[in-house]
């Protein structure tokens, strides 16, 4: 039956079977190539959407590192006295003509300024820091401070480190004027 | 009932009384769907692309069916989730390929040219397109049936299992869509001569 073959395709059917294959033209296998169109997009979208997440997810990973370490720096930063280099290389000048005027010898004696400022500042000072204390000596242990970060012993030790260059130059100034005095002196 | 045309399973409802335990096929097809299975959205694509096809053809124009294909898939691989009965899957599909066609016209100028006015290149082909032009001027679920079994060569019991419909719905519009189609091509070639 006609009937049969448009439905079930069993028995047969000349208009059915010359329609089928007039029209198989237009049919998927002729117009599509296999799944892999789809599957690739869809793998795509789904690489994409993972891409995205991933990305996503170690730009948080890194902002919160990122403000991990510029916590800790900051933090210690904050700890730190910053003010001892510069400030006390400006007021060095003016004291240092007082000590000039007591012609004492700034080899047997500190300037003023330095026990001053050290000992106001010693509370910040800690155990690990005893080799830069024991360069003057006179750094007491009683205000050792808790142990700094790797950051704030760098910062600290490049702090002593220019004091103890600013220091050293102050004094051969002072001994050059010390040494024109004593010329002066000994003329008159 | 099981049945199986080439390489294409048709996938129908097994009794209840048997195999409760078990995960049917269309159960155990979807559960890999939902976890991203590549093979089993091969197999799904396998499955149900030529359906797919056929409901676009007849709605759309025959060069835009091909990306309107992989838009219908690409919806069906995102919304997987939504699907609650795995026996549902095809109407559920249909629904889709429905769906795109009509935003397709809602977002697109219709074309109202035949495919054989674009793809003739041949008098076999310009045969082919004016047929085809006749079996789109029938109505809606005549031409899709058809379609469905001319073109993309699917028999009634495939086409029931593929779009969620009755049997003898298929058996009806196949019929009633074949009479219809006989007679306009009766009169195209009255005009014809």
């Amino acid at each position: 039956m006609k009937q049969d073959y448009l439905f079930d395709k069993e028995g047969n059917d000349a208009e059915v079977e010359g329609l089928e294959i007039l029209l198989s033209e237009f049919r998927l296998a002729n117009n599509l190539r296999p799944e892999s169109n789809v599957i690739e997009f869809s793998r795509k979208s789904r690489s994409a959407v993972q891409t995205w997440v991933f990305a996503i997810a170690a730009c948080v990973v890194l902002g919160t590192v990122f403000i991990g370490v510029w916590g800790l720096i900051w933090q210690g930063s904050a700890e730190m006295p910053l003010d001892i280099p510069r400030t006390e290389v400006q007021q060095v000048p003016a004291e240092l003509a007082d000590v000039r005027d007591t012609k004492t010898s700034l080899k047997s004696q500190d300037p003023p300024w330095l026990p001053q400022r050290v000992n106001s500042h010693a509370m910040r000072i800690s155990a690990s820091q005893q080799k830069y204390a024991a360069v003057d000596g006179r750094i007491s242990k009683r205000y050792l401070k808790p142990k700094l970060t790797q950051e704030e012993k760098y910062a600290y030790n490049q702090v002593l480190l220019a004091l103890s260059i600013t220091s050293s130059k102050l004094r051969l100034v002072q001994d050059s004027i010390n040494g024109v005095d004593q010329l002066k002196t000994n003329d008159k | 009932m099981f049945e199986q045309a080439g390489a294409i399973e048709i996938f129908t409802p097994r009794s209840a009384t048997a195999e409760q335990n078990a995960v049917s096929p269309e159960e155990h097809l979807l559960v890999r769907l939902r976890a991203g299975d590549e093979d089993a959205f091969n197999e799904f694509y396998r499955s149900f692309a030529p359906m797919v096809h056929g409901i676009l053809l007849a709605r759309v124009p025959y060069d835009e069916v091909k990306d309107l294909v992989q838009d219908v898939f690409l919806a069906a691989y995102k919304h997987i989730g939504s699907l609650r009965d795995p026996y549902a899957i095809g109407g559920w599909l249909a629904k889709i390929a429905r769906n795109r066609a009509s935003e397709h016209y809602r977002t697109a100028r219709r074309n109202e040219e035949l495919p054989v006015e674009i793809e003739g290149k041949n008098e076999r082909r310009s045969e082919a397109g004016e047929i085809l032009a006749i079996i789109l001027s029938l109505p809606e679920t005549y031409k899709e049936t058809l379609i469905l079994r001319l073109v993309e060569g699917m028999s009634g019991k495939e086409i029931a299992s593929r779009t969620g419909l009755k049997p003898e719905s298929v058996r009806v519009n196949l019929h009633r869509g074949m009479e219809m189609l006989r007679a306009k091509l009766g009169i195209a070639a009255g005009v014809g001569k």
